[in-house]
């Protein structure tokens, strides 16, 4: 089995369709994705003993908040230490264990709720899971910018627009499994977790098996590197080590950082913030998050291609220049009823999306394709900050001003003001961002990191 | 889908992505039901 998963094994014969490795990533992301819909267990563990509702010693939803923020916790520590083994075994070794990992999370945190442990669901899904999460993330995201060098940004927003669909089948999928497994005497719960994991593994092996890396000088047929690459574009490589000290990568992670702040904040006060802002019911609001959600995926593969194009910094400048517009308006925009609030939310929601689906090909413009892999994953720390930022700013600026008597409807109208402000400052992050400097490119003699 | 494209077997090629795309349209389906719910 080791054998079959070396790097060596996996690579291309010659001919071999690229277009089979979308799918590939694909089989992982819309796994691991499922991570944004974990709410949907929420309520059914508060009724792990009392079945119908919740009894003395059932768990709290404070409590069991904390698996999702570990999960997510564990996924950045991963990804920002895991990039430099995943460079060496390659691609298919990385997104196997993974899977291990993932499914495995999935199974421990079902014997957890089985024997009502917390720790135990704690450790599977959220320490497990978390690991399978970071490697998973980041396992497909060299591979495709080498079979696409031509298209990279369109390569890696298919893979990354899977995780943003991963949430939209692990929550049905969750509800329809819990309502098959629950009776009178259990809710469920265990059963469905095993049984995912299961389902997962299964779904992300078909990747890891199917996964191949090009051969050493592979390039797409009647394509060839432009010898005078646009600006901020480098045929050239520098090492995880020294990416990690310039300007540019520090300039990119907050350019990631405000944009994802910006956005999560939204998404996470969605369902309230329509119900308080515009007045619509709470099914109508629950409508409105899924809504969210289709343009949070698709935004992915849209921006993300369109960066192909107009190239990483048009694209980013053009999130902070529309978003800072967009935030603007929202309150005024509320005034006027519920369809330009929803339209203006819509093109925000698809500019949080592009935000984490274009930047694996900035990172490989700026720092070549050899080390992407693991300077993608030491920048998904501004993922964490912005995770804990966002929801914090939303919640905290929207309580103090109803708490100085703002009406609830009128309430984020501040927030919206400094989440555009947030995005200006993202603006000159942005435009701020130059090639790096000459001495930090590897000779173009020295080794290529493996995969 | 032209470029490289000359093995692989285009029945595989065509089965992968149906693999992949039918869990995805049947989660975007479900999300849009739910999204009809604010019109």
């Amino acid at each position: 089995m080791a054998g079959f998963l070396d790097r060596s094994r996996t690579i291309a014969p010659a001919g071999y369709n690229r277009w089979l490795i979308p799918p590939c990533a694909l089989c992982i992301h819309l796994a691991i994705g499922q991570v944004y819909a974990f709410s949907v267990f929420n309520d059914p563990m508060t009724r792990l003993i009392g079945i119908s509702e919740p009894a003395p010693g059932d768990w709290s939803l404070a409590t069991l908040g904390w698996i999702f923020s570990i999960a997510i916790a564990v996924l950045g520590l991963t990804a920002a230490t895991a990039g430099r083994w995943l460079e060496r075994v390659g691609p298919r070794k990385g997104m196997f264990v993974a899977a291990l990992f993932w499914a495995g999370g999935f199974l421990v945190a079902g014997a957890g709720a089985a024997v009502h442990n917390l720790w135990l669901v704690y450790f599977g899904y959220g320490v497990l899971g978390g690991i399978g999460l970071g490697l998973g993330y980041i396992s497909p995201v060299k591979t495709l910018i080498r079979w696409f060098p031509d298209r990279p940004g369109m390569a890696t927003g298919l893979a990354i627009m899977g995780f943003g669909g991963g949430a939209m089948i692990g929550s049905p999928l969750a509800v329809n499994l819990m309502n098959a497994f629950s009776g009178p005497g259990s809710v469920g719960v265990a059963a469905t977790f095993v049984t995912m994991g299961l389902i997962y593994l299964v779904f992300m092996m078909v990747g890891a098996f199917a996964v191949r890396v090009p051969a050493e000088g592979w390039s797409p047929a009647g394509w060839t590197a432009p010898a005078a690459p646009r600006r901020l574009q480098t045929t050239r490589n520098v090492h995880v080590d020294v990416a990690i000290r310039t300007r540019a990568f520090w300039l990119v992670w907050a350019v990631l950082c405000l944009n994802v702040t910006a956005g999560i904040g939204v998404l996470g006060q969605a369902s309230v913030m329509s119900q308080e802002m515009v007045g619509v019911s709470a099914a109508a609001a629950a409508g409105f998050v899924g809504l969210l959600s289709l343009a949070n995926m698709l935004g992915r593969f849209f921006w993300a291609s369109l960066s192909d194009v107009i190239g990483r910094k048009a694209t980013y400048s053009t999130f902070f220049i529309l978003g800072l517009l967009l935030y603007a308006a929202v309150p005024t925009l509320a005034g006027w009823g519920v369809a330009p609030f929803v339209i203006a939310y819509l093109v925000i929601l698809t500019m949080y999306g592009g935000g984490f689906a274009t930047v694996p090909a900035y990172l490989r413009d700026l720092f070549g394709t050899d080390y992407v892999g693991a300077i993608h994953g030491r920048l998904l720390t501004a993922w964490s900050v912005a995770g804990v930022l966002g929801p914090v700013l939303v919640n905290y600026l929207r309580e103090a001003q109803i708490a100085s008597g703002v009406p609830p409807a009128q309430a984020y109208s501040l927030t919206m003001y400094v989440m555009a402000g947030l995005l200006a400052v993202g603006l000159v992050c942005n435009l701020a961002i130059r090639a790096v400097a000459e001495r930090n490119y590897l000779p173009a003699d020295s080794a290529p990191a493996n995969a | 889908m032209s470029e490289g494209a000359n093995s692989g077997g285009g029945l595989k090629l065509f089965g992968f992505w149906l693999f992949v795309m039918i869990p995805l349209a049947w989660g975007v389906f479900e999300t849009a039901k739910r999204a009809m719910q604010l019109f």
